[in-house]
């Protein structure tokens, strides 16, 4: 499985404790962040998550108008394996 | 049938007034939507569009979800004596700001609100004072007078329901907005519905049944509306088969129902007669409850097997008995285990006969007041003992209405307020709550700890079982 430098960045960032979410404001403005423990965000790409979510890597908890994703078993097993090759 | 109840004013002599219902949703969600569930159709504005349009009182419709921005929404707003809107919790700060557009183009306008959100909470609904009439409860019974005759009626008016579903006329579903851009239209099947990862599109989402009557404290529908008389299963069927003939063929069912396994009679008439009379046997997605599942087991067998209930919704929220009794939630961790065991055993059963197995949709709640760190394990244990589930996790939110949310609040202890409680960012919503170790036991960190129970359940599981065949 090919995956970008962006994507492996945030399954690793799942998976060191990030919450991965997204949210559209009032505006209509849809966006997608990591969240830092102390609050602090960082935008991430949109097509990045889509690419993670066709792969099965994560899921959402299906919520809207703002939703979490999360590693799935098969992303917890790409991050093993992203793991083991550093 | 419907139509004949109500006794609609004498329309006013002169021009008809224009009325406009705003279906309400975040901008761009039907043009360019991030999901699947911000795209389903409003039951409850389709219901009441029908019955007004039964009754001669037209409305003209479109939705913020079809619009990019305010401006459109502004410009599309222009020239109506009359703006409607059904509020729903998450909907409010769009209701409200598209109530103050319309007051702003049309000073002499009149904007009626009703929904859920008027409902649980009427303070935030008063507060607006664009807000013209506020209907609380079920709208059905007098909607007609309201929308011809609004002078009438005081600011807020309690609604008045039908006795029965059967009482309901079939929602006229191109009453429902379109998908707004023709990447969206391509896939919708508008009227029907798009595909949400439960079943095959096109879907058709249906009402069977009206409120949960339980009362589980995180939850508010049945201390705000009355139970109501379910929707006979000739009518269920006879809708389906009008969907599939004239805007199909339907693909997959969602029944939207609270709770769609309770009544037993009506459940077994729907064993018998879905399979027999509805055009095809749809897959479908319906909600259930634990306890319901074992207090019924050999209905809820035959429901599953018989009628292709293929995605079964269960909100078992936690795995812990101490968690299940904060939340008042009736259930108990065996019920939960009885259901899931269950359904897997059946699910082997058909797999091996070649059929797709049914699978869990199930809503599971951490970070609830009083949760400890092995509480939680044991609803992570929980999930992973579940063979075939899509969980939908989410962390507890003390939402106004509900007895949980009211004392939380009351407590001081909400993070949330009313001016985010809507459309809440964050995952943090109650001090105290130890958030980051849920962060870590989501991403995975005390797996270990998780997967060391998971062989003594499994055991303890394959006893109960062999003891209840030699009972």
């Amino acid at each position: 499985m090919q995956l970008s430098e962006a994507q492996r960045r945030i399954l690793l960032a799942v998976a060191g404790g990030m919450r991965l979410k997204d949210h559209r404001d009032i505006e209509g403005n849809k966006t997608y962040a990591l969240h830092h423990p102390d609050d602090r965000s960082e935008p991430v790409d949109a097509r990045d998550v889509e690419v993670l979510v066709e792969l099965g890597l994560i899921s959402s908890n299906k919520k809207f108008p703002s939703a979490t994703y999360w590693l799935t078993e098969q992303g917890n097993l790409a991050i093993r394996a992203l793991q083991n090759s550093a | 049938m419907f139509k004949n109840l109500f006794n609609p004013k004498v329309k006013p002599e002169g021009k008809e007034p224009k009325r406009l219902w705003l279906d309400l949703g975040d901008l761009g969600d039907l043009v360019n939507p991030a999901g699947p569930h911000e795209q389903w159709q409003d039951h409850g504005m389709g219901l009441l569009r029908t019955i007004l349009h039964q009754n001669g009182v037209m409305t003209d419709m479109f939705s913020t979800r079809q619009c990019t921005s305010w401006e459109e929404v502004e410009k599309r707003m222009k020239g109506y004596d009359m703006l409607i809107m059904n509020v729903r919790s998450y909907t409010f700060p769009v209701a409200y700001r598209s109530a103050q557009i319309f007051k702003k183009i049309n000073p002499k306008g009149i904007v009626l609100t009703g929904g859920m959100h008027a409902t649980v909470a009427l303070d935030e609904m008063l507060a607006v004072p664009e807000f013209d009439k506020i209907c609380q409860g079920p709208g059905e019974n007098v909607i007609v007078n309201l929308v011809t005759n609004p002078d009438a009626f005081p600011r807020v008016i309690l609604g008045v329901g039908a006795k029965s579903m059967a009482d309901w006329p079939m929602v006229d579903r191109t009453l429902w907005p379109e998908p707004a851009s023709k990447k969206l239209a391509a896939k919708f099947n508008w009227p029907l519905e798009p595909e949400c990862g439960w079943g095959p599109p096109p879907v058709a989402t249906i009402l069977t049944s009206r409120v949960c009557p339980w009362q589980c404290a995180f939850c508010n529908e049945n201390s705000y509306i009355p139970n109501m008389g379910r929707r006979p299963v000739d009518m269920v069927i006879e809708e389906l088969n009008y969907l599939d003939e004239t805007f199909g063929p339907i693909g997959s069912v969602v029944i939207h129902d609270s709770m769609f396994f309770q009544n037993p009679s009506w459940l077994e008439e729907w064993v018998d007669k879905y399979p027999k009379y509805a055009n095809k046997t749809w897959p479908y997605w319906a909600a259930a409850r634990a306890d319901t599942v074992r207090q019924w087991p050999d209905l809820f067998e035959a429901v599953v097997r018989k009628t292709n209930w293929s995605t079964v919704s269960i909100g078992f929220e936690s795995g812990s008995d101490r968690v299940l009794k904060i939340l008042n939630k009736e259930c108990t961790e065996e019920d939960n285990y009885f259901a899931i065991d269950l359904l897997t055993r059946i699910g082997d059963e058909m797999e091996a006969k070649g059929q797709k197995p049914p699978v869990f949709w199930s809503n599971i709640m951490l970070g609830i007041p009083g949760e400890t760190r092995e509480d939680a394990f044991k609803t992570m244990r929980m999930l992973k003992y579940t063979k075939r589930i899509m969980p939908s996790i989410s962390f507890y939110a003390p939402y106004p209405g509900s007895v949980l949310g009211h004392q939380i609040i009351a407590e001081g202890k909400s993070l949330m307020s009313k001016e985010n409680y809507h459309r809440y960012p964050d995952d943090e919503k109650v001090k105290g709550i130890d958030y980051q170790f849920y962060r870590d036991l989501l991403s995975g960190k005390y797996d270990d700890e998780i997967n060391r129970g998971l062989a003594t359940i499994r055991q303890q599981r394959v006893d109960f079982w062999d003891a209840l065949a030699k009972a």
